[in-house]
């Protein structure tokens, strides 16, 4: 299998992501993204996958009675239950970073923007394999939530909840991943989009929740160039989107310390990672979605491989 | 170097802005939003007061453009010719006329006169001199610069050192100055302050230079400033005589009331030809409205003299605007016949409905009738068409409120002073003894009359003759030292000689002096055929001296007829043939009552006044008299004083009698009533208040000015403006300082872009290192 990593010469066939950005509809750019993509991914996602039945068991008061096989009640005058395979589909759920500052952008388009395509694009390739979707958005805490499915039209609801304008103020990761940790009690696979720009000590004890809770989470670090490489040219009063704070800045000596600063925050969130086991996916806005899409399935194939870097 | 505006000078402080700009360091221009601070720390600037100016030659380049842009818009020029002397400077001698008559009265106008009066005093400067008088029926001063600059000089401060406008005389002057009840002169008012200006002219022509004490710059009176509520009736015709200086222009200021218009009751006076019997019981009132008046109904009512209204006397009348109305009304309590000398009452005619309340009220006393004695010297008559007193008691003499009494007087009864005091005039006839006439003597000198009339024919007492030429000449013999013939002595050339007429047909008069108070009557020539009037005997006066005796009438055969001559202040006319029937057919004719109510007319003249004014002068008399005045304040008078009537009302006038009940000898002037109750009133004038034109003041010569010489010596200053702007439009250095400007801003500007660009190059090599 070709990952976007493994084949940089490719890249030049893929899809331009300015013109892609430019267009308005996002069903039909994250249906670009995945059909451009799924090309030379997978041979044929619609075969191979069926509901199999497990085995019976004698019914116990306290069952749910829509579980009894009435037929071989008929044939037998006792109460056995039909037990299936359960669910041989992964669920997935979406969660996305609606904060202010997910709206920073020193050029098109904004880490928002991006982090919406890549969980529209997300959902259909999932979607397209069968797998149930769900989507989560929040800032301070969850603003929308809409459970996993697949089921038709799931794939517009996602789209639909996506477009709802941002409202978020400030970013707390904290409190939305306990709250989606109480929701989704099914093991899924949670994919966190964010910028991720908080102190990483208190993720540690959410993240441990979901991960107690088995599910498989990844976090997709989406940043804006301007934030990985800070390079002010002049003294320049610096404003916070979120909570306005001001800082004035001399770029003869922000720039080292933005630099170490970023570095040690990027560590010290890998630190947290790390021991559980919680791949983390940067990249920059600017960067071809297929190729993210790529690192992402890059991933799931190997998923012991550790935070990968843009 | 002058500046048109000089105010914009202050924007120079402008330069202010580039010092403290040069002082203070930049403050970050630019605010740059950000997703996260997590990784700056803060670094705020460094604020600190540098004592050592940054870039000082882009400092001083940027003050030179500031206060060049200030210097442009001054609008500097030089003037070329710089006018010699401040006009506004000069000292300005004024004088201020204040109307203080009775229609400044009215509400509101005293008011404003006062503010017109103080508004001209404040805005003097300190170096004008003016003078202050009240005008009413004429000039009366109030404040004079005579008496401000012997103020200075007591206080020992020059002219210079004190202002008008702080003077607390000036303006205590103005403060105790209050209208009077006075009709206004504006005409001779002006005449005055004529006089006052030649006067002042003349005193600062001989003044100027030798008076030492003169220490400021004195000028002529250029401004008389009036302030009126100029009354179309204020008697302006007054001033035609008049010749207004040239170079003197008069300020009027005008005090309008409150209410326009004016309405007045005038209680016409009693025509002596058109008085009858009602007279005594209704008055004749004029009603007029003025035509800035609003009302037409107006009402009249009669009170008493303590002002409580007398029941039953009001009527009402429509008057409109600018028309007048004569009714007749009732008095309120019979009148007393004229011939009462016990009565004495007043009441007041009260006008109701007029907006102008100040000269509603007239007020009105019944005229006291006094009886006039006339004397008369002959024989108890035994044949009434014979006798002079026959025909002479049946004259109606009487007027009005003089009842003319005739008293006979025999030739053997003798005349004392009462006799001589009481009766106003003397007709004597020829049987006049000596003796009675030189108890005449006195009166004559005091001013009386006599008609003496020779009346008895000679040939009738031809025995007589001598004798009785004789007693005329005797008598005329102690009254004039001019010769005059003794029938004794043959007469002598040139002596008056009396004889009786020769002529045995009658004598027609002639030779008339028809404007002689006699004969005026008769000067129409409708009624001067005196061709009618026959004379059968006269006598006949010769060599009569006819620069000393005045012949008004002669006879056809020459002699004179009619003469007069002054006795000291009297006057005795001797009449050379008498009026009975024996003499003359002249008591028979039309023309005799004429000519002996012209002689009375001459010995009594009707001198009194059926109405008196405010400003009147009246003299009681002789003796000593006390006055009550309408406000109630008493004072007495002694021997003839005048008595200056100052208010409207009602005058008490109680004569104190001595105890002999005779008063001194002579005095024949005013009535001499015990008591008297006048009724003074508000002149005529003074009703007659709608506004006059003030071109009317043009129309007589004189130069008039609508604004003072304070305002105009504002307007001087607006056009020495206005040349200065004239100067600066031709010169306009502005342009060039402003050019200057843009070049100092051009260079700042180039200067700053470098200064940028360098400064934005050093942190570039700055990275690259």
């Amino acid at each position: 299998m070709n990952t976007p990593s493994d084949a940089p010469s490719t890249r030049s066939q893929w899809i331009d992501l300015k013109t892609l950005m430019s267009v308005r509809n996002l069903h039909w750019r994250a249906q670009k993204v995945v059909d451009g993509f799924q090309s030379g991914l997978h041979r044929s996602p619609k075969h191979g996958f069926s509901v199999e039945f497990s085995e019976y068991r004698p019914y116990s008061t306290g069952d749910d009675p829509k579980t009894i096989d009435w037929k071989l009640y008929a044939r037998s005058d006792r109460y056995y239950q039909k037990r299936f395979e359960d669910e041989t589909n992964r669920r997935c759920y979406l969660v996305i970073d609606q904060s202010k500052s997910m709206q920073f952008h020193s050029c098109e388009p904004t880490k928002l923007e991006y982090a919406r395509t890549l969980a529209a694009t997300i959902a259909l390739f999932l979607l397209q394999q069968r797998d149930a979707v769900g989507a989560v958005t929040f800032s301070q805490s969850i603003h929308d939530w809409l459970p996993s499915r697949f089921r038709t039209g799931q794939f517009q609801r996602i789209l639909s909840m996506l477009e709802h304008p941002c409202s978020g103020s400030s970013t707390d990761l904290v409190a939305p991943l306990q709250q989606v940790a109480n929701l989704v009690r099914h093991r899924s696979l949670i994919v966190i989009l964010s910028d991720f720009l908080v102190d990483p000590a208190p993720l540690q004890t959410p993240l441990a929740f979901l991960r107690a809770r088995r599910h498989e989470v990844v976090l997709l670090r989406v940043l804006d160039p301007e934030e990985k490489n800070f390079q002010p040219s002049k003294p320049v009063l610096i404003r916070e989107i979120e909570s306005e704070q001001e800082r004035f800045i001399d770029p003869a000596s922000v720039q080292a310390t933005y630099r170490n600063r970023f570095e040690a925050h990027r560590k010290a969130l890998g630190s947290i990672l790390a021991p559980l086991g919680i791949p983390l996916v940067e990249f920059l806005s600017t960067d071809p979605m297929e190729q993210v899409l790529g690192k992402f399935l890059s991933h799931r194939e190997h998923p012991r491989s550790g935070a990968l870097a843009p | 170097m002058s500046l048109l505006t000089p105010l914009y000078a202050l924007a120079a402080l402008g330069i202010l802005a580039p010092i403290i700009f040069h002082l203070v360091r930049k403050h970050p221009k630019d605010i740059q939003e950000f997703s996260s601070v997590l990784f700056l720390d803060s670094n705020p600037p460094k604020f600190s007061n540098r004592s050592n100016l940054d870039n000082i030659w882009l400092l001083l380049l940027r003050i030179a453009a500031f206060f060049l842009l200030a210097f442009a818009f001054t609008r500097p020029f030089w003037k070329n010719q710089i006018e010699s002397g401040d006009p506004v400077s000069l000292p300005a001698e004024r004088i201020l006329l204040i109307d203080t008559s009775a229609s400044m009265q009215r509400e509101g106008v005293w008011e404003q006169a006062v503010v017109h009066a103080k508004k001209v005093i404040a805005d003097s400067k300190p170096v004008d001199r003016i003078s202050i008088y009240s005008v009413d029926e004429s000039l009366t001063a109030v404040f004079n610069a005579g008496q401000f600059k012997a103020v200075q000089l007591k206080n020992g401060q020059s002219a210079e050192q004190t202002s008008v406008s702080s003077n607390p005389l000036a303006l205590a002057a103005i403060d105790n100055l209050k209208p009077t009840w006075l009709h206004s002169d504006l005409g001779k008012a002006l005449t005055q302050a004529t006089e006052l200006i030649e006067q002042h002219k003349s005193d600062h022509s001989n003044s100027t230079g030798s008076d030492g004490i003169e220490s400021t710059p004195r000028s002529e009176i250029n401004e008389v400033i009036l302030i009126s509520d100029f009354p179309r009736d204020g008697t302006l015709e007054n001033f035609q005589s008049g010749s207004w200086p040239e170079n003197v222009s008069l300020v009027p200021l005008r005090c309008k009331p409150r209410q326009e218009g004016n309405a007045y009751a005038n209680i016409l006076p009693i025509d002596e030809t058109s008085a009858n019997d009602a007279s005594d019981q209704e008055v004749r009132v004029m009603l007029a409205n003025s035509q800035l008046s609003k009302t037409d109904r107006l009402s009249i009512r009669w009170l008493d003299a303590d002002g409580k209204t007398e029941p039953d006397t009001t009527s009402e009348h429509i008057v409109p605007p600018g028309q007048q109305q004569i009714v007749r009304i009732p008095i309120p309590i019979p009148r007393s016949p004229l011939n009462s000398k016990s009565f004495s009452n007043g009441w007041i005619l009260e006008l109701v409905g007029d907006s102008q309340p100040f000269d509603n009220r007239r007020f009105y006393s019944p005229e006291v009738a006094t009886d006039i004695q006339v004397g008369f010297i002959d024989r108890v008559p035994q044949n009434a068409e014979s006798s002079l007193w026959f025909f002479a008691k049946r004259v109606p003499l009487s007027r009005t409120f003089e009842t003319v009494q005739w008293k006979l007087f025999e030739p053997t009864n003798t005349l004392d002073s009462s006799d001589t005091k009481s009766i106003r005039w003397w007709v004597a006839s020829a049987a006049m003894t000596q003796f009675q006439a030189s108890t005449l003597t006195p009166y004559l000198q005091a001013g009386g009359h006599l008609l003496w009339v020779w009346d008895n024919p000679v040939e009738s007492v031809a025995s007589q003759v001598p004798e009785h030429h004789a007693v005329k000449h005797q008598i005329l013999q102690s009254w004039f030292s001019d010769p005059i013939n003794s029938s004794v002595d043959p007469p002598k050339t040139g002596e008056m000689e009396i004889s009786e007429a020769s002529s045995k047909s009658f004598a027609l008069l002639e030779n008339i002096q028809l404007n002689h108070p006699v004969f005026s009557s008769f000067a129409d020539p409708k009624f001067n055929d005196f061709s009618k009037v026959r004379f059968w005997h006269h006598r006949v006066i010769s060599n009569l001296n006819t620069s000393s005796w005045n012949v008004i009438a002669r006879f056809d055969d020459g002699s004179p007829a009619l003469v007069e001559r002054g006795i000291g202040t009297g006057k005795l006319t001797i009449l050379t043939s008498g009026w009975q029937t024996n003499d003359s057919q002249l008591a028979l004719s039309s023309k005799f009552v004429p000519i002996l109510a012209g002689l009375f007319e001459q010995a009594y003249p009707t001198t009194r006044p059926t109405e008196r004014f405010v400003g009147d002068t009246f003299i009681p008399g002789e003796g000593e008299y006390g006055l009550t005045s309408p406000s109630g304040k008493e004072r007495r008078f002694e021997n003839n004083a005048p008595l200056q009537l100052s208010e409207p009302g009602f005058y008490n006038i109680d004569k104190k009698i001595d105890d002999q009940g005779k008063s001194s000898e002579g005095a024949l002037n005013n009535a001499a009533v015990p008591k008297q109750f006048l009724a003074v009133n508000m002149a005529k004038s003074e009703h007659r208040i709608d506004p006059l034109d003030l071109e009317e003041f043009s129309r007589f010569g004189i130069r008039l000015e609508t604004s003072t010489s304070r305002e105009k010596d504002l307007a001087r200053l607006a056009n020495a403006k206005r040349q200065s702007e004239e100067i600066e439009s031709k010169q306009q250095y502005w342009w060039w300082i402003i050019l200057c400007v843009l070049v100092l801003t051009s260079i700042e500007t180039l200067w700053g872009i470098q200064r940028v660009f360098f400064s934005n190059r050093i942190p570039a090599n700055d990275a690259l290192a």
